[in-house]
């Protein structure tokens, strides 16, 4: 008589793909999963639905009212989501659901007064933007204060204020010069015709205002410069000089004078100027002059417009005190640079392809002021070009393609840059998200990497791979399209998602999850070949309440601007990981009216999910095993059904064990089962009726399979189901033969080891 | 203060009801016809949630011909260019304390000057002077919303006691004229039109007028 | 903010308690105060939707007409003093009239509020964080001066004071913010705009004037030319932040 054993898992474990798992009870697949928060388990409850659902059965988008309308349904309809972010502006209850698509960049309000008024709330901030190619991660989106930059080392960076205003960033190009009139001392005399210089306005040698020496043949020599101010206080580099010149000779011409400035350029309204200052240096008067000054620049006047274009300097040298500003404290940038941060109140810039391992950083609080030495280097050490920056802790992280450097505040106030590791480094820069309790998490080349710690008050900085259990799943993974994955975390799922692109496809269609409420992690993926697309998630942000945006690769079944056949659309527009039991909503194009396009929309189902376990060898496998039953601790979700199938000595061949109900058993087919919803449509015989049935506390039932293996080294089971169900623990009923493993020699074949 | 409170926390073994069931969603459709400030957080709005106009609406009358007209009417008269008199239609009745700004401005010509002195009883010195007016009509009469002058020549006001005539002093051509005010609605009315209009004191001289525009902005909340 | 289904309902499935508490209860949340730019539609507010003015307006009578008259998004405030109004007579009879040899002034800024029945003639409010975005019309006049000169019966007319310049400006708790800039003898109505931020607080707004004056050596009365004001027009709009 056999003797029969039991082993339980009381809890079901995440993914262990190694080929001896620390742990028994762990999983090689777990497919679309939480962790519930409320008591553990592996919960299959979620689905995706729209972000915006165009609701009824019909949905006709109208009439094109946006900017630059052409192939506007392609650029929102068709063409993937590039990037994506969420914006919560600072102060206010605003927050913006950005989304980069087709070279455009906008985003919707989200409440539209019925599907005649869908272009009533999109608001374009660029167009015609460069659309990044498989191994570019895209635009960046840098928040500070309460604006928001936008970078791509592309495009011109643009700094969002929200609602609708939009400027560009910083000081990319010269600043121009003022343009002084000449001065015509002599007309004064009657010895020169009317000309530009007599509308200097001129003052008696003993006034107080008024510039120049009044004696004879004394010469005079002014250079101005000027800066624009933007609303963010920045202040432009200067511009380069304009000079004039004058000399006195007759009595009739010893005068002071003022400099007539005709022209004082305007700031480019794109970059925000609201104010402008000029500067002069002192009387340079000649080489060998006495009394000459330098050329140092002094303030003359802040004008506070950015109108005026005339102006008239009678400020005499002993007022002028403010000495103007010099390369140290501002200079033009490049527009090119693909990577920033906001970190230590100063806005840093690094990387692209003109400067691929330059950073630059603003004076802090001046977000558009770089001075000309405020710059770092790191080409001089090994570890490649710059492939991101993010800030953390108190800390900058630099990554790199083959190494991470930091940046700190070290003695004396002064930033210093040194190496964190060599050899670890990523171009996954839209993986790296701050987790709490964790870390910085990111993906490398090879797994998914937390960098934990800091540098400050004795803690130490770590970078460590948690993704070791992750051994068949990361070596699918397309190296070379490495940037263009994405990530999230989101505080109320307490996950940290890693979408990616696989092998052979072109967008992301895999995923891995960190779960924090158990540290373990779960993929996502389809189980079924043909239907990647239905896990499209090509960019991913968490809204302020934790909610997980998706921004996706719709699935066009068909030419989407066709009829014939009629297409259909899976995954259009922005969706929402949420509790909808669904997979957003199908489109099915179905007439063109000139520009006007309707939509048939109906329901997706949710795909299926699973829990499947490692292949067990119940602790020896030197010795066969008979399994008889598995029973799976479950919680009850009604006359729902789940199906357990199983698999022997790592067969391909999976066995149906069938589908059970997820209730009591015992009150199964009877009225005493747990009230349902309806409608009726007779799977139940306990439809839940207002004002007589009861709610249910949720429990904790027993479903047993019975399996009866042959004599098998390894087991594995695995859990499926359509509607969402709660997996807990497991017992496994087996027993043991003495059987050992055959020795391959007491047979020996033609062609075999002799 | 249209919030929902009517919702249950049901708890294992309860029995729902009907009218427990449906009581927030009863209450939600009273309350979503009242929506006020305490279901919206704070700052949410932007601009493009509100119609055009909100808070302001502008009206505008502008004439830039170069053709000018002339005036040596000694009451007012509307000002008007080949058949267009300066004026702004406005036919709608504001809500209480609204209030409607004006604003008038336009260019003075070369003025045929005669006179800019007198120095007989009251009129010392107002034969130099021209003014304007915005007249506003409502559907109960007109209101006169302001009056203001100007002179021909650079001449000081008062008086020149002298038994002989004087010369004219520095007339002044291609003079800009502006001015504005503000109307506050106190009693229901409709208000009709608003006129810009002008007179000279003395009709021996001529006003010359050249480009000229009027503005009318309701200010609603 | 827009919020989604918290946890799924499917048919045949169980009914428990949080199937019927989760999901309302986030959108009850939301409808109570977090509804925002998300949830509202576009083109949905109008006037109708802001808070009306109330009983909050004051309103002036006397020889300074004017009102105050908070609003939602903007408050007026306002001040006039005219010949044709307030004074009863013309707009060609002046209001005040300042003898520049014998009545008190200074060659620098001059307060209009300091002339007898002009006291209050100034905006006193509590502004709200924002602009202050008005206006000043002043209809006044300096003008030029006639010399008559007879002697062996010949008889000569001069006109002086053509260098007699006069400003008007405009100051907001005694900062200047606006003014006009030189204006040569004549009467005119100055129409001067100004546009400055403000905080929540107390504001005071006045206008003011400069002018200047020359006098020649003669026995008896000076000769020169009274400042003149026919009507002041002083609002200003403060738009809420």
């Amino acid at each position: 008589m056999l003797a029969k054993k039991k082993v339980t898992f009381e809890n079901l474990a995440g993914i262990e793909q190694r080929w001896k798992a620390p742990t028994p009870n762990a999983a090689d697949d777990v497919t679309a999963a939480r962790v519930d928060p409320r008591g553990g388990g592996w919960l299959f409850d979620r689905g995706i639905e729209p972000w915006w659902d165009p609701g009824g059965d019909y949905f006709n988008p109208g009439e094109v009212t946006i900017p630059s309308p052409t192939s506007v349904i392609e650029d929102l309809f068709v063409d993937k989501v590039d990037s994506l972010f969420v914006w919560s502006k600072q102060n206010t209850e605003q927050v913006y659901y950005l989304v980069e698509s087709g070279g455009r960049l906008y985003y919707f309000w989200g409440n539209k007064q019925g599907t005649g008024a869908f272009y009533s709330d999109y608001v374009e901030i660029d167009s015609g933007r460069h659309i990044p190619k498989i191994n570019e991660p895209g635009t960046q989106y840098i928040p500070y204060g309460n604006r928001l930059l936008i970078i791509n080392g592309y495009d011109k960076p643009l700094w969002f204020y929200g609602r609708e205003r939009v400027r560009n960033f910083g000081f990319t190009i010269p600043t121009p010069s003022p343009e002084p009139l000449t001065i015509q001392p002599d007309y004064l005399d009657g010895s020169e015709e009317l000309g530009l210089g007599v509308a200097a306005p001129n003052f008696s040698s003993k006034s107080t205002i008024g510039l120049g020496y009044a004696a004879n043949e004394e010469p005079n020599n002014f250079d101005y410069k000027m800066t624009f101010i933007t609303d963010t206080g920045s202040e432009s580099p200067l511009s380069s000089p304009t000079g004039i010149t004058w000399q006195t000779d007759a009595a009739a011409t010893q005068k002071k004078f003022g400099v007539v400035i005709k022209h004082l350029p305007i700031g480019p309204t794109e970059i925000g100027v609201v104010a402008r200052r000029l500067y002069r240096t002192k009387n340079q008067r000649q080489d060998t002059a006495t009394a000459a000054g330098d050329a140092v620049y002094y303030l003359v006047n802040q004008i506070n417009d950015n109108t005026s274009e005339f102006y008239v300097d009678i400020i005499p040298d002993g007022q002028l005190v403010d000495t103007a500003p010099s390369i140290a404290d501002t200079s033009t940038i490049q527009s090119g640079y693909s990577f920033g941060a906001a970190w230590n109140g100063s806005i840093w810039l690094a990387g692209g392809s003109v400067n691929p391992t330059r950073i630059i950083y603003s004076k802090q609080g001046l977000p558009e002021q770089f001075g000309g030495f405020d710059y770092f280097d790191v080409g001089n050490t090994a570890g490649g070009a710059i492939t991101g920056l993010v800030a953390y802790y108190n800390n900058l992280i630099v990554f790199r393609q083959r190494a991470i450097d930091i940046v700190r505040v070290g003695n004396g106030g002064m930033y210093q840059v040194s190496q964190l590791t060599p050899e670890i480094g990523t171009t996954a820069v839209n993986t790296a998200k701050l987790v709490a309790g964790v870390g910085l998490m990111f993906l490398g080349y090879d797994g998914i990497y937390a960098i934990t710690g800091g540098l400050d008050g004795g803690s130490a900085v770590s970078v460590q791979k948690i993704s070791n259990g992750l051994s068949k799943e990361i070596p699918l993974i397309n190296r070379a399209a490495l940037p263009r994955a994405t990530a999230v975390y989101s505080a109320k799922e307490r996950e940290y998602w890693v979408h990616y692109i696989q092998n052979g496809f072109t967008y992301p269609t895999r995923g891995i999850v960190y779960h924090l409420e158990n540290g373990q992690f779960s993929l996502r993926h389809s189980l079924t070949e043909g239907q990647e697309y239905l896990w499209g998630f090509t960019a991913l942000a968490a809204d302020p309440n934790g909610n997980i945006i998706i921004g996706t690769q719709p699935k066009w079944v068909g030419n989407p601007f066709a009829l014939i056949p009629a297409p259909e659309g899976y995954l259009v527009g922005l969706h929402v990981w949420s509790g909808k039991k669904g997979w957003g909503k199908k489109w099915v194009l179905t007439a063109i009216d000139q520009n006007n396009y309707t939509y048939t929309i109906s329901d997706v189902n949710k795909p299926l999910c699973v829990w499947q376990s490692d292949w067990l060898d119940f602790d020896d496998n030197s010795i066969k095993h008979r399994v008889f039953n598995v029973e799976v601790d479950i919680l009850a979700y009604g006359d729902t059904q789940i199906s357990l199938t199983w698999q022997q000595d790592y067969s391909h061949v999976e066995y149906n064990a069938g589908a059970q109900k997820q209730a009591k058993s015992e009150f199964l087919f009877t009225t005493q089962e747990d009230a349902v919803f309806g409608p009726d449509n007779g799977a139940s015989k306990n439809y839940f009726t207002v004002n007589s049935s009861a709610l249910q506390e949720p429990r904790i039932v027993r479903l047993r399979w019975d399996v009866n293996t042959g004599l098998v080294d390894h087991f594995k089971w695995s859990l499926y189901g359509l509607s969402t169900f709660h997996v807990l623990g497991v017992d496994i009923h087996y027993s043991d033969v003495e059987q050992l493993p055959l020795n391959q020699r007491i047979n020996i074949q033609k062609g075999q080891p002799q | 203060m249209p919030l929902i409170t009517s919702i249950k926390n049901f708890q294992p073994g309860d029995k729902p009801t009907a009218a427990e069931l449906n009581a927030p969603y009863d209450e939600l459709a009273v309350d979503s016809l009242i929506i006020g400030g305490d279901n919206a957080a704070s700052g949410w709005a932007s601009h493009r949630h509100f119609q055009n106009p909100i808070a302001n609406s502008a009206k505008e009358y502008e004439n830039s011909n170069f053709v000018e007209t002339k005036y040596n009417n000694t009451t007012y008269q509307t000002i008007t260019e080949g058949g267009n008199p300066a004026q702004i239609i406005l036919n709608y009745t504001p809500d209480i304390y609204d209030c409607i700004r004006f604003e008038a401005s336009g260019m003075v010509g070369e003025s045929d000057v005669a006179t800019d002195w007198d120095y007989v009883g009251a009129n010392i010195g107002k034969p130099n002077y021209y003014a304007f007016r915005l007249l506003l009509t409502t559907n109960l009469g007109t209101v006169n919303l302001g009056e203001w002058g100007y002179s021909f020549t650079t001449k000081r006001g008062d008086a020149l006691t002298s038994v002989l005539t004087p010369s004219l002093c520095s007339p002044i051509y291609w003079q800009p004229f502006a001015f504005s005010t503000v109307y506050l609605h106190q009693a229901a009315a409709t208000l009709q039109k608003v006129e810009l209009q002008c007179k000279v004191f003395s009709n021996t001289n001529t006003l010359s007028v050249e480009n000229h525009r009027l503005y009318a902005i309701r200010a609603r909340r | 903010m827009k919020t989604w289904t918290q946890i799924p309902i499917e048919q045949n499935q169980m009914v428990k308690p949080e199937n019927l508490n989760d999901n309302l209860q986030s959108y009850v949340k939301e409808f109570n105060g977090d509804l925002n730019g998300n949830n509202f539609p576009t083109y949905s507010l109008s006037d109708a939707n802001l808070k009306r003015t109330t009983d909050s307006v004051t309103l002036i009578a006397g020889s300074t007409t004017g009102f105050y008259v908070p609003k939602s998004t903007q408050g007026f405030y306002r001040k006039r003093k005219s010949s044709s109004f307030e004074g009863g007579t013309d707009v060609y009879t002046p209001l005040l009239s300042i003898n520049l040899f014998q009545d008190d002034w200074t060659k620098g800024w001059n307060r209009l509020n300091y002339n007898s029945g002009w006291e209050s003639y100034y905006l006193d409010f509590d502004a709200r964080e924002g602009m202050l975005v008005g206006c000043a019309t002043i209809d006044w006049q300096h003008g030029t001066d006639k010399l008559l000169c007879s002697s062996g019966g010949i008889n000569f007319s001069g006109e002086r004071g053509n260098d007699w310049v006069s400003e008007w400006g405009v100051f907001v708790n005694d900062v200047l913010v606006a003014r006009t800039g030189f204006i040569p003898p004549k009467r005119h109505t100055t129409e001067i705009p100004f546009s400055i931020p403000c905080g929540s607080q107390n504001i005071k707004i006045d206008v003011r004037w400069i002018t200047t004056i020359s006098d020649y050596a003669t026995t008896g009365t000076p000769h020169g030319s009274p400042f003149v004001i026919f009507s002041s027009d002083l609002w200003v709009r403060n738009v809420v932040r």
